[in-house]
């Protein structure tokens, strides 16, 4: 990055880190958290390499810590769901820190792809990968034919796809 | 990773490939069409490396126990779409749908005036000079105007102390909860809200207790009550014990641990999850809230029980 852009982005963390540190705190209601957030946000910035214009610094960054507070409260509810689903289970059930880890990665991934999907894609798509329910019977209790299901059934396919690797 | 697996590939040819996943996921395929899903793959290395990608997406749906995605999914958008509506700044229209409308509505909590993180406590001036401290994880509203002072706890635990007699103010104060109202008359009181229950600790002054549905009575300092909407479910002592937490601490005299360990868990993040077989252990002590990992590894000093952490978040208390 050429010198000038370098004193541009240490002019943007000087003007901006302290507002937005406060506001991510307002939001998160967590010291730790919020900086921990702020210090990304300038990250993704770094790595984007786009520096926005004069006047837009304000903008452009809240526009970066949204995204990353929607990612951080998707990733503590489904981590705190999914340690709660686990805390039922007796001990010798539970699984080991890694297999946790990865489920947690997984589980993320399948949310962000039920978020890609349009309400009867997605409820087509539950009922067959999580409810182990046939084309017919998914039919039967959306109302529709067996081919609108294999029809929603692609366009699911395609979401995830999107999800996992992009266009 | 190589460059040409990181390569896109030709949304034709995924179409294709989702085709062949969209057949076998009712119920499989048969010979003739696994034969044909075989011929396809062979005609183009595209064909395969697409097959390959939706392969591997099919791993991730199956990483996890059906129930288990099924337990987490099912709290989808609950939470996030208070805290979205939070984040966006967007004004809720809460209109004349009433009393028990608004206490069920999920982001209510979310949009409190004034809330505490897990771990976290807070001490208030009103600006009538009354003090309000909150506990960890807790909410309310404060509402003050020229007829009433009034402060609705959302959830979690405050603890109040009116205003000196000297600073006179004709304004009734009012503590609301989801099982009635409290007018304070010179009063210091605890008030802990639990699923539908209202605990109380009076420890000063008197307490006019309004259930929403049943007569309302008058409590005297020194005394403690728990009541829900439909009156009062039981009565006692009040005790400074349970308000411990606004010196920063926890006291526990002789308390089975599964309680003392449900209360700690008030106090910090994550999941607590103490086994039966020693949740009935009595404790005692005096313990500091600034450090809840400390309190942990304390009790293995005095207790036969041992601490396992799965996660910074996810602990699991269990018999030596």
């Amino acid at each position: 990055m050429p010198n000038t852009s370098q004193q541009q982005l240490s002019g943007l963390y000087s003007d901006h880190h302290g507002w937005l540190q406060r506001w991510l705190r307002a939001r998160l209601g967590d010291r730790e958290q919020a900086a921990d957030i702020a210090q990304d946000t300038f990250v993704r910035l770094l790595v984007s390499q786009r520096l926005p214009s004069v006047g837009e610094g304000r903008r452009f960054l809240l526009q970066i810590a949204r995204h990353l507070v929607v990612d951080h409260w998707r990733r503590q509810r489904i981590e705190q769901a999914y340690l709660e689903s686990l805390a039922q289970l007796p001990a010798p059930e539970t699984p080991s820190p890694e297999t946790r880890m990865l489920i947690i990665e997984s589980l993320l991934q399948v949310d962000a792809m039920l978020d890609a999907m349009p309400e009867r894609v997605r409820s087509a798509f539950v009922m067959s990968q999580f409810e182990g329910l046939s084309y017919a019977q998914i039919a039967a209790r959306l109302g529709v034919s067996v081919s609108a299901v294999q029809k929603y059934m692609l366009r699911a396919i395609g979401a995830c796809y999107q999800v996992v690797y992009g266009s | 990773m190589t460059a040409s697996a990181e390569r896109p590939i030709a949304a034709a040819v995924v179409e294709q490939a989702s085709y062949w996943l969209m057949l076998q996921w009712d119920g499989g395929l048969n010979a003739e069409q696994r034969q044909a899903l075989q011929h396809w793959q062979e005609a183009d290395p595209e064909h395969r490396r697409a097959w390959a990608r939706l392969q591997h997406l099919q791993g991730t749906l199956q990483v996890a126990p059906q129930q288990t995605v099924r337990q987490v999914l099912s709290r989808r958008g609950q939470t996030s779409r208070r805290e979205l509506i939070k984040l966006l700044g967007l004004a809720l229209m809460v209109g004349s749908t009433g009393y028990v409308a608004q206490q069920r509505l999920p982001w209510r909590e979310a949009l409190a005036d004034q809330r505490t993180a897990p771990g976290e406590r807070r001490q208030l001036q009103l600006p009538d000079q009354s003090l309000l401290d909150l506990n960890s994880d807790s909410a309310v509203n404060i509402r003050f105007d020229q007829h009433q002072r009034r402060i609705q706890l959302v959830s979690g635990e405050l603890l109040l102390t009116s205003a000196l007699p000297s600073v006179r103010d004709p304004r009734p104060l009012l503590v609301e909860t989801l099982a009635g109202e409290l007018e304070a008359l010179g009063a210091r009181v605890a008030v802990r809200q639990r699923e539908a229950v209202s605990q109380l600790d009076l420890f000063q002054g008197e307490l006019d207790v309004r259930p929403w549905e049943a007569t309302p009575l008058r409590l005297s300092a020194g005394s403690a009550l728990a009541f829900s909407a439909s009156g009062p479910l039981a009565s006692g002592n009040a005790d400074l014990r349970r308000v411990a937490w606004q010196q920063g601490k926890l006291i526990a005299e002789q308390q089975p641990i599964g309680d003392f360990l449900a209360e700690l868990a008030r106090h910090r993040r994550g999941v607590i999850h103490c086994d039966p077989d020693v949740a009935a252990l009595p404790l005692s002590g005096v313990f500091p809230l600034a450090d809840t990992d400390r309190v942990l590894s304390t009790l293995t000093d005095v207790l036969p029980v041992r601490i396992h952490y799965y996660t910074r978040y996810w602990v699991r208390v269990t018999a030596v």
